[in-house]
């Protein structure tokens, strides 16, 4: 209480401190001038009294320091002046601090952005209400994969569970078209819900309500839905006036019930829904027809689960409770429920087994980010070190005039801490666009998928804390030299024993950053003209002037009717002038997935030992191959429109694998134990899901016969091969997929060579990442040698002085400055040549058309290093060339 | 110097105990401590300043800016409830403490 009183005191004290100052000199001047007026009343002379009063008042200036120092604590006011000293010696040489201001910017922005990613994606409470009680329900059979779906009659057991207040089944991955008052329908994906949903889950709302538990479940009520903060700000324009009007959701009229707060988008690890609609709504939003297996069958599992424990109720009472249950179904339906287990997690968290390895990874990740950052802070220190040579004469003089060598390390470090902070500070806006990029980051396929990082307040806390302790790593040193009492003779000795020492833990540091550089450069240079080929690359299909556009007839229709709009979209399109060919697709080749399925011949299914080939399968309308410029090889494509047979067109490797040395035409098939169909064609093989896959095998149905059976969840592709520009047939095509069904949504609208670029990821990445990485090492790099030979002519300048004193031309000098400099270069560059030449080996798998040991690449990378070394060696050897002899002599 | 040195800590209480008599400037103080010491204590007059400051910071004093008996403008201190109650404390353990040394030197 007291102290407190105090400490308000002390505070209020010390923000008017110039004033309390004045007045305690004025004080102490009414108090000598009183003193003088007694003594000349006693008879003193006027010039006596006032040299006897201040006498015996004693020494005024020492007393008022100590005086201020009762309500100043000394330390605020000695940081307050370095603070101020620091900043003057910064802005004299402002070339100076760019050096560690970047370095430690590049570190500390490495460190922050891996831990602001760690912190997102580990850390981040759900935004709802009381996020630690809300538990994602998952199945995980005995010996199998977590992260399974629950049935519809299961999720209705959990239900009853008495450790939970409510229990919400969801399926998360909905697309669906919306249109807004005569706009163009456009796609977004969201959820289907229990009614209970909002009841369960507990979102903030920004305007109007959930789902009515009581109401919304049972078919045939008004159907409502849920927007997102984010789909009613960008499709709606932030209409206030929303909540209750309706709007169409594919063919559907749904009334709007209520926008979630922002920051919400559903309670899935980076999977986001920006809409909500009732499960009840389900059979008219999506293909399957009426409610039917789905939502009684316990085989058919498809759903999310999520619950909410009742306060008190802790998660082990919970998990018994389900393990309980999960044996109850075990008993009671042997044939779906055997084996079958469940779990729960934290809601929004990641399974614990998968969290482990991601702690763990970015543990390294940091881990390695801490050592890109100490490295830089070993090279700031050398170059800080080779300044505080420089300086020793300021500090001797300081020091000689009685400042406290605490104090003058105080001062210091204040300085480099200071750089460091200008280096968090550019290092957090490194981090931010780092961030950014990744939120933009393309997947070439569609999926409701959000990278987008925020970086918080613990993020900066992080990178400040970093900062302040990177500022005293590279500082403490460089102030511990520069501060040595017995300098002069202590530099003496170190000039004269500086030679000859090659192995010193400096020049080890630097020669291992030429070498580490050397390796990234290579590998991205490697990646980079890997995608440089890729032109040329021999994917067995032509991307050129094709313009693909996707749409999902199946959100409309029911499972018969889909094939009559594809077939008129199809029809249209290929009626547009200026098209060559087009043709229907379920999955575009190279989207990095695909459909998977399995395939036998006919005369095999009779064997016993029934081996199935693993195959993708496409369902592809007639012109598919003409479109993308496959080659047929035997046999013939699909004829137009629609096909009533039952047949096939196989890739080469399909046949070879399916029809060993035998011809394939006229056999059949059966495809996923389904039906058997006849093999009417045999296409050359073409890459089907990545670059650098082996050759797949592939299966095509026709689209328009088999529509279900491919799984369309993505929906359908339009491709159309175009005279010229791809970009001028847009409008053509969407309007061709309109004319077929107006509320459909057009998506993805896009030429196969932008879908390829993304389909290019992870090269592209990678190329990006090492050279980034490299970059970011030839920086520290140049640093770290720029570093070590200031240091070095700085210990040599004695040495210098003598030799030109003898008659040492400037060019020798700077010879032997640079000699030293490119010995310690070419070391580096010599060890990462070796140590590339055996890592590109290893990535050779992920690297097209170009050789791991591409002439180019290595010979190009070692010459911009030496210029970018040798750069970084003339600095320093000027300034050699330029001491003047006679001073260097006298120095000490 | 001739001069004898105080106990640490003693300045405080006696300043404290010299303003229970009235409020007073720092002059008037350093004057008082002089004359009823019968010019025994002679503290250096300046560092009544420090200690004033502290015993201002704990609250035990109050300064207000007024005029000298020959009008010229001074700080006057006044003892506060807290400075009073500090006052008491440290006489008491004062009292006990140079008792003590009595007692050790044979004194008492």
């Amino acid at each position: 209480m007291m102290s407190f009183e105090r400490l308000k005191r002390r505070l209020r004290y010390w923000a008017q401190r110039s004033d309390r100052a004045r007045l305690l000199r004025e004080e102490m001047d009414a108090h000598m001038a009183l003193k003088a007026d007694d003594l000349e009343e006693n008879g003193m002379s006027a010039n006596d009294a006032r040299f006897e009063a201040r006498r015996e008042f004693g020494n005024a200036a020492r007393l008022q320091e100590e005086a201020r120092g009762t309500w100043i604590a000394r330390w605020m006011t000695d940081l307050a002046q370095d603070t101020g000293y620091a900043w003057r010696s910064i802005r004299k040489r402002p070339g100076f601090a760019l050096a560690p201001v970047v370095s430690s910017a590049l570190g500390i922005g490495a460190c922050s952005l891996i831990f602001g990613i760690a912190s997102f994606a580990l850390l981040r409470p759900l935004p709802v209400n009381a996020p630690s009680r809300l538990l994602s329900i998952s199945v995980q059979n005995k010996g199998g994969q977590p992260g399974g779906t629950l049935s519809y009659p299961d999720y209705g057991d959990l239900k009853q569970m008495q450790s939970f207040e409510g229990v919400t089944a969801f399926f998360p991955l909905m697309p669906a078209a919306l249109a807004v008052r005569g706009g163009q329908p456009q796609r977004y994906w969201g959820s289907l819900a229990s009614a209970n949903y909002f009841d369960v889950v507990q979102p903030p709302f920004l305007l109007g309500r959930g789902f009515d538990a009581s109401k919304d479940d049972k078919p045939g009520e008004a159907p409502v839905i849920v927007l997102s903060h984010h789909l009613w700000r960008s499709r709606f324009g932030a209409d206030r006036s929303i909540v209750g009007q309706t709007i169409a959701l594919n063919h559907r009229k749904v009334t709007v019930a209520g926008v979630t707060a922002a920051g919400f988008r559903g309670t899935e690890v980076a999977l986001i829904a920006d809409f909500w609609v009732p499960l009840s709504l389900r059979s008219e939003l999506t293909i399957g027809g009426p409610d039917g297996a789905e939502f009684v069958d316990r085989n058919s599992q498809w759903l999310f689960a999520t619950g909410r424990l009742r306060e008190g109720v802790s998660t082990s009472t919970a998990t018994s409770e389900i393990g309980v249950i999960a044996r109850r179904l075990e008993a009671a339906y042997p044939a779906s429920n055997k084996d079958r287990g469940f779990y729960t997690v934290g809601a929004g968290q990641i399974h614990p087994a998968v969290r482990q390895g991601m702690v763990l990874f970015f543990a390294l990740l940091l881990a390695v980010c801490a050592l890109l950052l100490l490295t830089a802070c070993a090279n700031v220190a050398n170059l800080l070190l080779a300044r505080a040579s420089t300086r020793h004469k300021e500090m001797a003089t300081r020091l000689a005039i009685g400042a406290g060598r605490g104090r003058l390390i105080r001062q210091v470090l204040t300085e480099s801490v200071m750089l460091a902070i200008a280096g968090g500070v550019l290092g957090l806006l490194f981090a931010s666009i780092g961030a950014n990029s990744l939120g933009r980051f393309q997947l070439p396929f569609l999926l409701p998928v959000d990278f987008t990082v925020s970086l918080d307040y613990r993020v900066m806390v992080f990178s400040m804390l970093l900062s302040v302790a990177t500022g005293m790593i590279f500082g403490l040193a460089p102030a511990l030299e520069s501060t040595r009492r017995d300098l002069v003779s202590g530099l003496k000795d170190a000039r004269l024993s500086v030679r000859g020492r090659w192995f010193s833990l400096r020049n080890v540091l630097v020669v291992s950053q030429v070498a580490i550089c050397m390796v990234l450069l290579v590998c991205s240079g490697l990646f980079l003209r890997s995608l440089g080929t890729r032109e040329s690359m021999d994917l067995g299909l032509k991307h050129r002037n094709i313009l693909l556009a996707g749409f999902d007839p199946s959100a409309n229709h029911d499972a018969a009717d889909p094939t009559t709009v594809l077939d008129e979209a199809l029809r249209n399109a290929v009626a547009i002038p200026g098209v060559q060919s087009a043709a229907l697709t379920t999955s575009v080749p190279l989207s990095l997935l695909g459909v998977q399925g399995t395939a036998i011949a006919e005369e095999r299914l009779a064997q016993k030992d029934k081996e199935q080939v693993g195959t993708d399968i496409y369902g592809v309308s007639a012109g598919f191959f003409d479109t993308l410029g496959i080659r047929m090889i035997a046999g013939e494509d699909f004829r137009a429109g629609r096909v009533q047979d039952d047949v096939v067109i196989l890739n080469a490797i399909a046949a070879e694998k399916l029809f060993p040395k035998q011809s394939a035409i006229g056999r059949r098939i059966q495809f996923d134990d389904k039906r058997l169909v006849k093999v009417i064609g045999i296409a050359a093989t073409s890459k089907s899901r990545t670059v650098g896959e082996d050759p797949q095998a592939v299966l095509y149905l026709p689209i328009l016969r088999n529509f279900k059976d491919t799984h369309p969840l993505m929906g359908v592709t339009l491709m159309v091969r175009t005279a010229g520009s791809p970009l001028s047939y847009v409008q053509p095509v969407t309007a061709a997929i309109r004319a077929a069904d107006p509320t459909l949504a057009i998506f993805d609208v896009r030429p196969f060579a932008e879908h390829l670029h993304n389909a290019l990821l992870l090269p592209r990445a990678a190329a990006f990442l090492l050279g980034l990485a490299g970059l970011m090492g030839l920086l520290i790099a140049s640093v770290g040698i720029y570093g070590v030979i200031s240091f070095t002519v700085a210990r040599q300048t004695k040495e210098i002085g003598i030799r030109m004193a003898l008659g040492a031309r400037r060019s020798q000098v700077v010879a032997m400055v640079l000699q030293r400099g490119l010995i310690l270069t070419a070391v580096g560059t010599g060890m990462g040549l070796g140590m590339a030449l055996a890592l590109s080996r290893m990535v050779s798998s992920m690297l097209y058309g170009v050789s791991p040991t591409d002439p180019l690449t290595f010979i190009a990378v070692p010459l911009i290093l030496l210029v970018i070394a040798l750069t970084a060696c003339l600095v320093p050897a000027r300034r050699a060339a330029t001491l003047d002899p006679t001073g260097t002599l006298r120095a000490d | 110097m001739g001069k004898t040195e105080l106990l640490p800590g003693t300045l405080d209480m006696m300043v404290l105990r010299t303003l229970t008599r009235e409020p007073m400037h720092g002059y008037a103080i350093a004057q008082w401590l002089k004359q009823s010491s019968e010019d025994v204590l002679q503290v250096e007059e300046g560092s009544l300043y420090p200690a004033l400051q502290r015993l201002e910071l704990n609250g035990w004093i109050d300064g207000e800016w007024g005029l000298s008996a020959n009008n010229r403008r001074a700080r006057i201190y006044t003892l506060t409830a807290a400075g009073r109650k500090q006052l008491a404390n440290e006489t008491a353990r004062y009292r006990q403490m140079s008792g003590a040394i009595a007692r050790v030197m044979g004194l008492a």
